[in-house]
C-alpha cells in the first residue's frame, strides 16, 4: 500500500513498553490523526519518525522503500516535516534565520547566500499568507506565528509528510483558525498530513482517518464519516465514560470563602464572591479577564490595593502563600512544570512539600510519608515506577493529579484550580474531575478557573463569569449554557448590577 | 532520590579511594622504610589542611544546592582571621570571644549577601562579588597590609577541650559535615532548600517561605566561612587579608566534585567535604613526587574536568 | 527603581567611607611641593610597611615632599602597571617603584621618563629600563649569599628543599642565585624547589609535607618570609636536623631564632627601601643625579650572635632615630 507504513513498531525504555507492535498506514496524500491519551505511545512513534529514538523492532516504510532513519536531519531530507508543541524556534534570529538553520544555504568557501534564503523564505510565507518580514526576529512575533514558522521550515524543504504535534496547545483560538486555514491549503495541495492531537473537535474538522493508540498499542483506525467523538473517545480510554455530574445546588452553609471588593488594578477591580462549602464555582472568562491574577491574589502572592478576603469567615490580611496556605486555601496553580514541581525531587518529596511546609513540621518523618505517599498514588491512580521516581517519568495528566494530590494532602478548606485539566489526556481529565467532585462532596470549597468551556459546564455548580477584571454575572445549573457564558464573556455589562 | 544520593557519594568515596590507592602505590618506599604517605600522622596533615575547605564547602555546597552561588568565603575566611587576629592579638580580648566575634563579623557578611539577594534582588553570582570585595576589603583596612601574629599568643602545648589542636579543625569540619548532612536529609529546612533549587517558583506556590529559606543559606554560609577562617588562624597561627585568596572557587570546585549541580537542586553536603578530601589529598601527595610541585595546578584543574565528567557518563547510564 | 535606591545609597555610604581617611595635612614647607609617588609590588606584603615609614621620614626630613603610597592588595602586575601609569597621567614628580616584573614595566617607566618624570627603582629592578637608578641587593648576589650562608652552616653536605613562588622576577632571581651558590658544594642536594603560590597557608603545608616526605632534610631554604610570618609554619621542623634560612627579619622571624628554629635570617634595608630612592628622586629634582646608577644597600645577615644588635638598630630605625 503506498504512503507512510509502520509495521510492527516496538520500542521498550527499560522495563516500560512504549510501543508494543503498532501496525497502520497513513495514506499519501490523505490527512490522519493520530490520538490517544498521554502515555499511549504518541510521542515515541514521533520521536521515531523524527529519528530521534530508533525502534526496538518494526520498520518504517514510505512508498514500499524502507526508511531508516538515525537522526533528525536525516528525517528532514527524507522529507518528513516536523512541527512540535513546543516552539523550537530560535528567539534571537530572524525569521529568515528560524526557517534555514542549521541548513543554510551557502556558496562557495561556505559564505551565507542571504539573499537567495530571504527570497525564498518570502515566497513561503507568501504562500502561507503570513504577513511577516524575512527580517522580523522570531521573538517579536505571536506564538501562532512561530508555529507556523515550524511549518514554513518544512516547506522550505521540499516535506513529503508534514507532522504535527499538538499544534494548537499554546494557540488562541483566533491563531488557531489562522493555522488550521494553513493545514487546508496545504492538504489541498496534496500534502500528506500526520496531525497528533488529543482536541477530537479539530481533528474531526481537519481529518480523513483516525488512528487511536492506547497503552502502547494500536486500538483501531476510523474512516472520520460514519464515526462519533464518543466512539474515539472509547477507544482512547479503553471502558465507558462517566456520566454527567448532576449540578445539584450546594448546601446553604455559610461561606467558606468570601471575597468582598477585591481590587488590583489593572488586573481586576472590585470583585466580590463567595464560594460554599461543597460547592464547585467555576470561574470563567477569556484570557486577559484577570482570572489567574485573582486566584493568585486570594493566594497572596500580590497584595489586594483594596477589598477583603475571609476564609471561614474570619477577615484575614494574607501577605504570602504560605500564610494562606495554612489558613486552608490551596491553589493549584496553571502551568504545572513552572509553579507546580520540583522535578529533582522524588515523587513522594513532591507530594508532601506543601503539606509538611503548611503544618511547619521540622523533622522529616520518612514512615508516615511513605504511608501517605502510597495511599495518595493509589487514590489519584498515579500510574508510577515508585514512590522514588522522578515527575518527569510520569505523563502530563499523572504530573497534574501530582499537583493536585499534594494539595489535597494538605486538607484545604478552599481549594481553587487554575485550568486543572489543561494538556492532559482525556482519561485524566474525567479523573480529576471525579476527584474534585468527590472531595466537593465532603465539604470541600471548590473555585475552578478554566477556559475549557464544556469542562466549566460540567463540573460547576455556578459559574461566574469576568471580563476585563470586573464581574460580569453569575449563572447557576441549568441557566449556564455554552452560548450564555460566552454571551456575558464577551459582551458589554448592560447595567451595573 | 534516596538511591541516587547514595551513588553519587559513593561515587565520590570511590575516587577518593581510588585516589589513596593510587598514591599509596605510587609512592611506596623502598626497602622497609616507613610509608611517607599511607600513615596516621598525614592523614591528619591531610584532614587539617582541608578543614579550612572543607568546612567553607559545607556552607557552599548548601547555597549551590539551594540554586545560588556563594563567591564570597574566600575573602570572609581572610576576613574572620583578620579579626580574630586583630581582637585577640592588638586588642587584647580572649581567644574565645575574639573568635565569637569572627563569627558574627563573618555572619554580618553573609547577611549582607543575604540583604542584596533577597531584598535588592541581585543575582546571587553579582551580590556575592560584591560582598567579597567589600570583605577583603575590610580585612585590608583592619589590617592596613600587617598581619596578625597569633602564634606567638598561643601557649605551646595548647590543648582546647583536652584535644591535641591538630585534631580540632579536622573535628570540627566532620561534625559540621554530619550535622549538615541530616539537616539536609532528615529535616523539612533541607528539604525546602533542595525544592527551592528545584523550582523556586513552585517552592513559592507550595508555601515555603523562599525569602527566609534563601536568608538562612546565605547567612550559614557566611558563618561556616567564618568559621573556617577562625581555623585558619588557629592552624596557620596567622590573621592576613590575602590568606585564601581564591579559595572560594576550590571550594566551589569541591561542591561540584561531590555532586552538586550549578543549576542548583542537586547536592550533598557530604559530597562536598568529600570533594575537599579528594583535593587535599592532591596537595599533600603531589609535592611527594619529585617534581610535581610545577603540575598540580595542572592536575588540579584536570582533576575537576574528570570527575564531573565522569559522573555525568554515570549518571546517563542510570537514567 | 527603589532598587536603584538602595544601591545608589550604599555607594553613596561606601565612597564617603573612603574619603574619611583622605586629607591628610599637606607639607607646610614654603617652596614647591614635589609629589613622589612611591608604589611597592603589594600592600600585604608586611615587610613594606618599613619602606613606608622610612619614606616617609625622609620626606619629613627633606621638607618639601609629599609621598603618594599606592600598590595593588596583592600581587598583581597588571594592577601595578595600571597604579603606575595612573601617576605619570597626574605629573607626579619622581616616582619609586619596585617591580613585580621588571621586563613588563619597562615599557611603562621609559613612558615617564620621557613625560619627564624621573624613576626610581628599588627592592625589584627593571633593568632594561631607562630608569634613574636602583637601590636594593641584587635578587641574584642574595640568592648567592644566601646559598653561601646555607653551604657553611651545613659543613657543604646533605639534602636541602628550597620554597619559592613562580610568577615574581626577583624570587626568580634569587632561586638562580641560590642554586648557582650551592653548586660549589657538591655535597649539598637539591631535592626539591616548591612552588607555593604566594599562599601562606600553602607553605605551612607543603613544609609539612615535605618534613614526612624528607626525615632526613638538611635544611629549608625560603627565598621568602612566608615560613617566618608565623610560628606554627615551621612546628613540624626538627630542629635537631633539619636547620631553616629564610629571608625577611620580621618580628616573628627574629622569635623563631632566638628559639633556635631558624638558624640564619636574610634582612634587607627595608627602611632604605623607602627613604634612599626618596632622597634620590629629591636630588634629581635638584640637579644632583646619583653617581651611578646601582646603588647596593647590602643584605643584613642576621644569626643568634647579631641578632639583639639588628634588632635594638631596628626598633631605632622604626621609632624615627
Amino acid at each position: 500500500m503506498p504512503g507512510l507504513e509502520f509495521h510492527d513498531v516496538r520500542k521498550s525504555f527499560g522495563a516500560v513498553k512504549a510501543l508494543t507492535g503498532v501496525t497502520f498506514t497513513v495514506r499519501e496524500g490523505e490527512s490522519h490523526a493520530l490520538v490517544g491519551e498521554n502515555g499511549a505511545g504518541k510521542s515515541t512513534l514521533l520521536k521515531i519518525l523524527a529519528g530521534i529514538i530508533h525502534p526496538d523492532r518494526g520498520e518504517l516504510k514510505w512508498n514500499d522503500e524502507r526508511l531508516s532513519l538515525s537522526s533528525p536531519r536525516d528525517a528532514l531530507e527524507r522529507g518528513i516535516g516536523m512541527v512540535y508543541q513546543e516552539m523550537l524556534s530560535f528567539p534571537n534570529l530572524t525569521v529568515t534565520g528560524n526557517i534555514f538553520a542549521g541548513r543554510e544555504l551557502t556558496g562557495a568557501g561556505g559564505r551565507l547566500r542571504d539573499g537567495d534564503m530571504r527570497a525564498r523564505t518570502a515566497a513561503i510565507l507568501d504562500e502561507l499568507h503570513l504577513r511577516i518580514s524575512p527580517d522580523a526576529p522570531a521573538d517579536s512575533l505571536p506564538a501562532a506565528h512561530r508555529q507556523l514558522l515550524q511549518v514554513a521550515r518544512a516547506l522550505a524543504f521540499d516535506c513529503r509528510i508534514l507532522v504535527l504535534d499538538e499544534p494548537t496547545t499554546s494557540l488562541t483560538d483566533a491563531e488557531a483558525d489562522h493555522l488550521f486555514a494553513v493545514v487546508e491549503k496545504l492538504k489541498a495541495r496534496g500534502a500528506t498530513l500526520l496531525y497528533v492531537s488529543h482536541r477530537l473537535p479539530e481533528v474531526f474538522r481537519l481529518c480523513d482517518r483516525i488512528t487511536v493508540l492506547r497503552d502502547g498499542g494500536y486500538a483501531g483506525t476510523f474512516d472520520r464519516a460514519g464515526t462519533t467523538p464518543d466512539q474515539v473517545v472509547r477507544a482512547m480510554v479503553g471502558r465507558d465514560l462517566p456520566p454527567r455530574a448532576d449540578h445539584a445546588a450546594a448546601a446553604a452553609a455559610a461561606p467558606a470563602l468570601e471575597v468582598r471588593g477585591l481590587t488590583h488594578a489593572p488586573c481586576f477591580r472590585d470583585v466580590s464572591l463567595t464560594v460554599r462549602p461543597g460547592e464547585i464555582v467555576g470561574l470563567f472568562g477569556l484570557v486577559g479577564s484577570g482570572r489567574s491574577e485573582l486566584v493568585e491574589t486570594i493566594f497572596g502572592l500580590r497584595t489586594p490595593q483594596r477589598g477583603s478576603i475571609a476564609v471561614g469567615g474570619r477577615v484575614m490580611a494574607l501577605r504570602s502563600p504560605r500564610q494562606a496556605a495554612r489558613e486552608g486555601i490551596a491553589l493549584v496553580p496553571e502551568e504545572r512544570h513552572r509553579q507546580g514541581l520540583f522535578f529533582n525531587l522524588t515523587l513522594r518529596q513532591n507530594l508532601m512539600m506543601p503539606a509538611r511546609t503548611v503544618a511547619g513540621d521540622i523533622l522529616i518523618r520518612g514512615g508516615r510519608e511513605r504511608d501517605d505517599t502510597a495511599r495518595l498514588l493509589v487514590e489519584w491512580r498515579v500510574k508510577a515506577g515508585s514512590q522514588d521516581a522522578f515527575p518527569d517519568s510520569l505523563s502530563g495528566g499523572n504530573q497534574q493529579k501530582l499537583v493536585l494530590a499534594k494539595w489535597l494532602a494538605t486538607a484545604p478548606r478552599v481549594l481553587m484550580l487554575d485550568e486543572p485539566t489543561k494538556g492532559v489526556d482525556v482519561g485524566a481529565k474525567f479523573e480529576i474531575h471525579e476527584i474534585v467532585r468527590r472531595h466537593a462532596a465532603q465539604g470541600l470549597a471548590c473555585l475552578v478557573v478554566s477556559s475549557d468551556l464544556p469542562e466549566v459546564l460540567v463540573l460547576c455548580h455556578r459559574v461566574i463569569v469576568m471580563r476585563e477584571g470586573r464581574i460580569q454575572g453569575e449563572l447557576r445549573g441549568a441557566e449556564a449554557s455554552e452560548a450564555s457564558v460566552m454571551h456575558l464573556a464577551t459582551s458589554e455589562l448592560k447595567d451595573a448590577s | 532520590m534516596k538511591r541516587f544520593w547514595h551513588v553519587r557519594e559513593l561515587s565520590t568515596i570511590a575516587i577518593l579511594v581510588l585516589e589513596i590507592i593510587f598514591f599509596g602505590w605510587y609512592l611506596w618506599p623502598e626497602g622497609d622504610r616507613a610509608h611517607p604517605f599511607l600513615n596516621g600522622e598525614n592523614a591528619l596533615l591531610v584532614l587539617k589542611y582541608s578543614s579550612i575547605y572543607g568546612i567553607a564547602a559545607v556552607g557552599a555546597a548548601i547555597v549551590i544546592i539551594s540554586g545560588g552561588i556563594d563567591l564570597a568565603p574566600g575573602a570572609i575566611i581572610a576576613l574572620a582571621s583578620v579579626v580574630c587576629g586583630s581582637l585577640f592579638v592588638d586588642a587584647g580580648w580572649g581567644l574565645f570571644p575574639a573568635m565569637v566575634m569572627s563569627l558574627l563579623v563573618g555572619t554580618a557578611a553573609g547577611g549582607l549577601s543575604a540583604a542584596l539577594i533577597v531584598l535588592v534582588k541581585l543575582p546571587p553570582f553579582i551580590a556575592t562579588l560584591g560582598v567579597m570585595g567589600i570583605s577583603r576589603g575590610v580585612a585590608f583596612i583592619v589590617t592596613e597590609g600587617q598581619y596578625f601574629d597569633l602564634s606567638s599568643q598561643l601557649p605551646g602545648g595548647w590543648r582546647p577541650a583536652g584535644l591535641p589542636a591538630d585534631w580540632v579543625a579536622p573535628l570540627v569540619m566532620i561534625l559540621l559535615a554530619i550535622v549538615f548532612q541530616i539537616l539536609m536529609t532528615r529535616f523539612q529546612w533541607g528539604r525546602q532548600i533542595f525544592a527551592v533549587g528545584g523550582n523556586e517558583t513552585a517552592a513559592l506556590f507550595s508555601g515555603v517561605a523562599v525569602g527566609r529559606l534563601k536568608t538562612s543559606v546565605y547567612l550559614l554560609s557566611g558563618l561556616l566561612a567564618a568559621v573556617a577562617g577562625v581555623v585558619l588562624a588557629l592552624v596557620q597561627g596567622q590573621g592576613k587579608a590575602d590568606l585564601a585568596t581564591g579559595y572560594e572557587l576550590d571550594i566551589i570546585a569541591s561542591a561540584v566534585v561531590g555532586g552538586a549541580s550549578l543549576s542548583g537542586g542537586r547536592g550533598s553536603v557530604m559530597g562536598a567535604v568529600l570533594g575537599t578530601l579528594i583535593f587535599g589529598v592532591l596537595r599533600n601527595a603531589l609535592p611527594q613526587i619529585p617534581g610535581a610541585t610545577f603540575y598540580d595546578r595542572l592536575i588540579v584543574g584536570l582533576a575537576v574536568i574528570v570527575i564531573v565528567v565522569m559522573d555525568q557518563v554515570l549518571l546517563r547510564r542510570e537514567a | 527603581m527603589r532598587r536603584m535606591l538602595v544601591m545608589v545609597t550604599v555607594a553613596a555610604v561606601a565612597v564617603a567611607a573612603a574619603c574619611g581617611k583622605k586629607d591628610e595635612a599637606a607639607p607646610a614647607a614654603g617652596t614647591e611641593t614635589l609629589r613622589f609617588a612611591v608604589i611597592p609590588k603589594a600592600l600585604d606584603i608586611p615587610v613594606f610597611n618599613y619602606a613606608r615609614i622610612g619614606a616617609e621620614r625622609a620626606a619629613k626630613e627633606l621638607g618639601n615632599v609629599q609621598i603618594e603610597w599606592r600598590a595593588p592588595e596583592t600581587a598583581d602586575q597588571l594592577k601595578q602597571k595600571e597604579i603606575l601609569e595612573s601617576f605619570i597621567t597626574q605629573r607626579v614628580d619622581g616616582i619609586a617603584i619596585s617591580t613585580l616584573n621588571g621586563d613588563f614595566l619597562t615599557e611603562t617607566i621609559n613612558r615617564a621618563v620621557d613625560a619627564g618624570i624621573p624613576v626610581v627603582t628599588w627592592d625589584s629592578d627593571a633593568p632594561k629600563s631607562r630608569r634613574a637608578a636602583f637601590y636594593g641587593v641584587d635578587d641574584f648576589a642574595s640568592g648567592q649569599i644566601m646559598g653561601q650562608e646555607a653551604i657553611t652552616l651545613l659543613d657543604g653536605k646533605g639534602k636541602v628543599a628550597i620554597i619559592t613562588s613562580m610568577g615574581a622576577t626577583n624570587l626568580q632571581r634569587r632561586l638562580d642565585g641560590v642554586r648557582d651558590a650551592l653548586k660549589a658544594a657538591p655535597g649539598i642536594e637539591i631535592v626539591e624547589a616548591y612552588d607555593i603560590k604566594e599562599d601562606a597557608v600553602r607553605c605551612a603545608e607543603i613544609i609539612a609535607t615535605g618534613s614526612r616526605r624528607y626525615p632526613d632534610l638538611a635544611a629549608w631554604l625560603s627565598v621568602g618570609g612566608w615560613p617566618v610570618f608565623t610560628r606554627n609554619a615551621l612546628a613540624g621542623v626538627d630542629s635537631s636536623k633539619t636547620k631553616v634560612i629564610s629571608f625577611d627579619t620580621v618580628e616573628a622571624a627574629v622569635d623563631l631564632l632566638r628559639a633556635g628554629k631558624v638558624q640564619v635570617l636574610l634582612g634587607q634595608k627595608y627602611f632604605g627601601w623607602g627613604s634612599e630612592p626618596v632622597k634620590i628622586l629629591h636630588g634629581i629634582k635638584n640637579g644632583q643625579p646619583p653617581a651611578s646608577p646601582i646603588i647596593d644597600s647590602g643584605v643584613d645577615i642576621v644569626t643568634l650572635e647579631n641578632v639583639d644588635a639588628y634588632v635594638a638598630e631596628f626598633k631605632r630605625l622604626q621609632a624615627g632615630g
